[in-house]
């Protein structure tokens, strides 16, 4: 048996069970969990700075690869490649696991109103979870200038009325910020 | 010593579909990492050209049907749509294979940013780019999200969306207690307006 003192020290242990946890109550994806994932990191573990951790979320974005791709890049400035490894793991077997298992049963429950009550009682929820999560992220950057406000508020009004490519949009981030200016 | 298993576990079929030239796991795993390694500002578009275009694998009807399950299930959705459509046609061979498709390469794209940012990420010019990037990629998230907002049909969904904001953004209530008390109350709601 490990001791209680070197389980809650362990990084990679406390990873692999709050992100395999995370994994199977993530309603609304690995977007909808940032707020929660930036809890447990920076508010209760101090592992890196606020700052630090959206910078993370956007190089994520900027990468190919699905959302969660940040789950395992945070890892990896936790505890290296192990940290990588663990992280990416934890959260994406368990969730897997249910998807392989409930895909027929879903399938065949379409037309259920209990699935359409589901569904639509759900979503409002994950709506303000993603709104969380850009608003954690927003005030998240140490530097806090007006010009990253301004980026993060132009990137909602160009996305929503638009069809630009998101990379688009990330790359005019990334040449302000390159310039010093965010 | 067990010798090679002669019969694999009958694997469950969790989802009828076409069966006639089932694709082969390689064939799985190879559609799903093209996907992925490409998926620049997210992967969805690229997994449905490979899935509908591509492979024929889904009608375009029968891959939104399969996508609406994925977001409604927790985890990442692509990985679960990766995972559904390779057990439809191998089991759970066919599962892992998607599975493995879907995040292998961006686990290799992980280790070298991850080395990337451990080595120059305190640099002004990395710190000024990284920044910009996150700033961008925070109003991505919103816009997603007002996109969402803009299908409700009545009033108590916003109500409900807002609460979760609350919830999560300025009282910063752990997720998994506010889906224990938020999803019972928006779900009957729900319930209860449909049965009305």
């Amino acid at each position: 048996m490990v001791g209680d003192e070197a389980m809650s020290d362990d990084p990679l242990l406390e990873m692999l069970v709050y992100f395999g946890t995370l994994s199977m109550v993530c309603f609304g994806g690995v977007l909808a969990s940032m707020p929660d994932v930036h809890r447990f990191i920076v508010e209760q573990h101090h592992w890196m700075s606020s700052d630090e951790f959206t910078s993370i979320f956007g190089m994520a974005n900027a990468a190919p690869g699905p959302n969660m791709m940040v789950v395992g890049l945070l890892g990896y400035q936790v505890a290296g490649p192990l940290g990588a490894l663990v992280s990416f793991a934890a959260m994406s077997i368990p969730s897997s696991v249910v998807a392989y298992y409930t895909g027929g049963l879903w399938h065949r429950m379409r037309n259920k109103p209990w699935r359409i009550a589901v569904q639509s009682g759900l979503t409002p929820l994950t709506v303000g979870l993603l709104l969380a999560s850009g608003y954690i992220l927003t005030i998240s950057a140490d530097s806090g200038s007006w010009v990253a406000y301004a980026v993060t508020a132009a990137t909602v009004v160009v996305a929503l009325l638009t069809r630009v490519h998101p990379l688009v949009l990330l790359a005019f981030g990334a040449i302000l910020g390159g310039f010093g200016w965010v | 010593m067990s010798s090679a298993p002669a019969s694999p576990n009958p694997p469950p079929e969790p989802a009828a579909g076409p069966r006639t030239d089932a694709p082969t796991c390689w064939a799985i795993f190879s559609a799903f990492a093209r996907a992925s390694a490409t998926g620049f500002g997210g992967v969805l578009p690229f997994a449905r050209r490979v899935v509908v275009e591509e492979q024929r694998w889904l009608s375009d009807a029968e891959f939104a049907d399969l996508f609406a399950f994925c977001q409604f299930i927790p985890g990442a959705n692509v990985v679960n749509v990766a995972v559904c459509i390779g057990s439809r046609y191998r089991g759970v061979r066919g599962a892992v294979a998607g599975f493995l498709g879907m995040l292998v390469p961006p686990l290799i794209v992980i280790f070298l940013l991850g080395m990337f940012y451990r080595t120059y990420g305190d640099l002004p010019l990395a710190k000024g780019i990284m920044r910009g990037l996150g700033a961008a990629a925070s109003g991505l998230v919103v816009a997603v999200a007002l996109k969402m907002g803009t299908s409700f049909r009545t009033k108590a969904p916003y109500l409900f969306a807002a609460a979760s904001f609350a919830a999560i953004a300025l009282w910063r209530v752990p997720l998994i207690t506010m889906l224990a008390v938020a999803a019972p109350i928006s779900i009957g709601w729900q319930w209860w307006a449909m049965k009305r």
